[in-house]
């Protein structure tokens, strides 16, 4: 009788009579499995689960690269703002000047809040 | 037509008021802290001393007062910025008695003096109604006793004003003299635990020393009483 294996090697099997089939199978279970070699194992084990888990989605892809175009155009942009901003930019007097004024406007506002915290209270 | 026995009974209670109005008014003033209603508002008016006294004490020392609350079961808390903490906790239960003592001082000096002070107290009620008052309750009690010292402005016989003050500071003096003991309640809380927490020195101390005080301003008075 010829048996086909999975990997496509052929093996010979003497056919037994049914006590004798059965006799084997009771008495020697361990050995029903056939082993295979190491190299179409691991080649079963890679393949498989590649087969599974990988869907390819063009969708998704399409929509990845889209977003890493608009993504690189946004940066783009932002360095010319930067640069054109720094053109801009005011002297360092006139930083001190509105940090000043700035500071002058705040007063009111951290008096109001140092009212808030710090109080001590007296029974 | 002269009556001499008549004349001899009114010298005798003048002389028997003279020699004993000190323990009068001390006994007046025991039986209306013993009284439930009507030691209410005297509660409240040795709370809003011991307040008024930490609020002074923080003006006194560059801070600011930010908020006096008077509750009615007599408690109070007074809301400070800034100033010496050590002189402002200690200001309170101290502060009570000094006012107590200096009420019944004053008014025992003079008519006007009694008349002059309870018109500063009267002004002093005002300015925490308007700046330091944030509540309807602290409102109302303020009121309440911004009333009784109009009242005693308004009285005809400026004698009366006189001994009115003079149980009012007893009063005062009397409550200041029980209220350090509240604190021995092992709660930790309070003027007594501020000052062990920044002196290391324990809240016991502290309530003696108040007691002391409050108890040397009592004999202090009883020694100007006999005096007079």
């Amino acid at each position: 009788m010829q048996i086909s294996s999975s990997v496509g090697q052929s093996t010979s099997v003497t056919p037994l009579s049914t006590t004798a089939q059965n006799n084997k199978l009771n008495t020697d279970t361990k050995y029903s499995v056939r082993p295979i070699s190491p190299d179409v194992e691991q080649q079963q084990s890679s393949k498989k689960p590649a087969q599974a888990n990988i869907v390819i989605n063009e969708q998704a892809l399409e929509l990845y690269e889209k977003n890493q175009a608009s993504q690189l155009a946004q940066a783009q942009l932002n360095a010319d703002n930067v640069a054109s901003t720094s053109q801009d930019q005011p002297s360092a007097k006139n930083e001190t000047a509105v940090a000043s004024y700035q500071a002058v406007g705040n007063l009111a506002q951290r008096e109001s809040v140092q009212a808030l915290f710090g109080v001590d209270l007296f029974a | 037509m002269s009556f001499p026995s008549t004349n001899n009974n009114s010298q005798t209670s003048s002389s028997f008021w003279q020699e004993y109005h000190f323990f009068i008014l001390l006994l007046a003033a025991i039986v209306i802290k013993q009284l439930p209603l009507v030691s209410i508002p005297f509660n409240w008016l040795e709370s809003y001393f011991h307040e008024i006294s930490h609020g002074i004490a923080a003006l006194l020392t560059g801070g600011h007062v930010l908020r006096i609350q008077l509750f009615a079961n007599g408690a109070g808390l007074c809301t400070t910025q800034g100033g010496i903490s050590f002189i402002i906790s200690f200001a309170g239960y101290a502060g009570a008695t000094l006012w107590g003592w200096g009420i019944y001082k004053l008014s025992s000096s003079h008519q006007r003096a009694a008349q002059a002070f309870s018109v500063l107290i009267l002004v002093l009620l005002l300015c925490s109604i308007v700046f330091w008052g944030r509540d309807l309750l602290t409102w109302f009690i303020l009121a309440v006793l911004a009333v009784i010292f109009l009242l005693t402005i308004k009285l005809q016989k400026v004698h009366y004003l006189q001994r009115l003050m003079q149980l009012f500071g007893l009063l005062i003096l009397l409550n200041s003299l029980s209220s350090p003991s509240y604190l021995l309640d092992g709660r930790h809380l309070g003027d007594g635990a501020a000052l062990a927490s920044m002196t290391f020195i324990p809240e016991i101390i502290w309530i003696i020393i108040w007691f002391v005080l409050a108890l040397w301003a009592l004999y202090s008075l009883y020694k100007t009483a006999r005096k007079s």
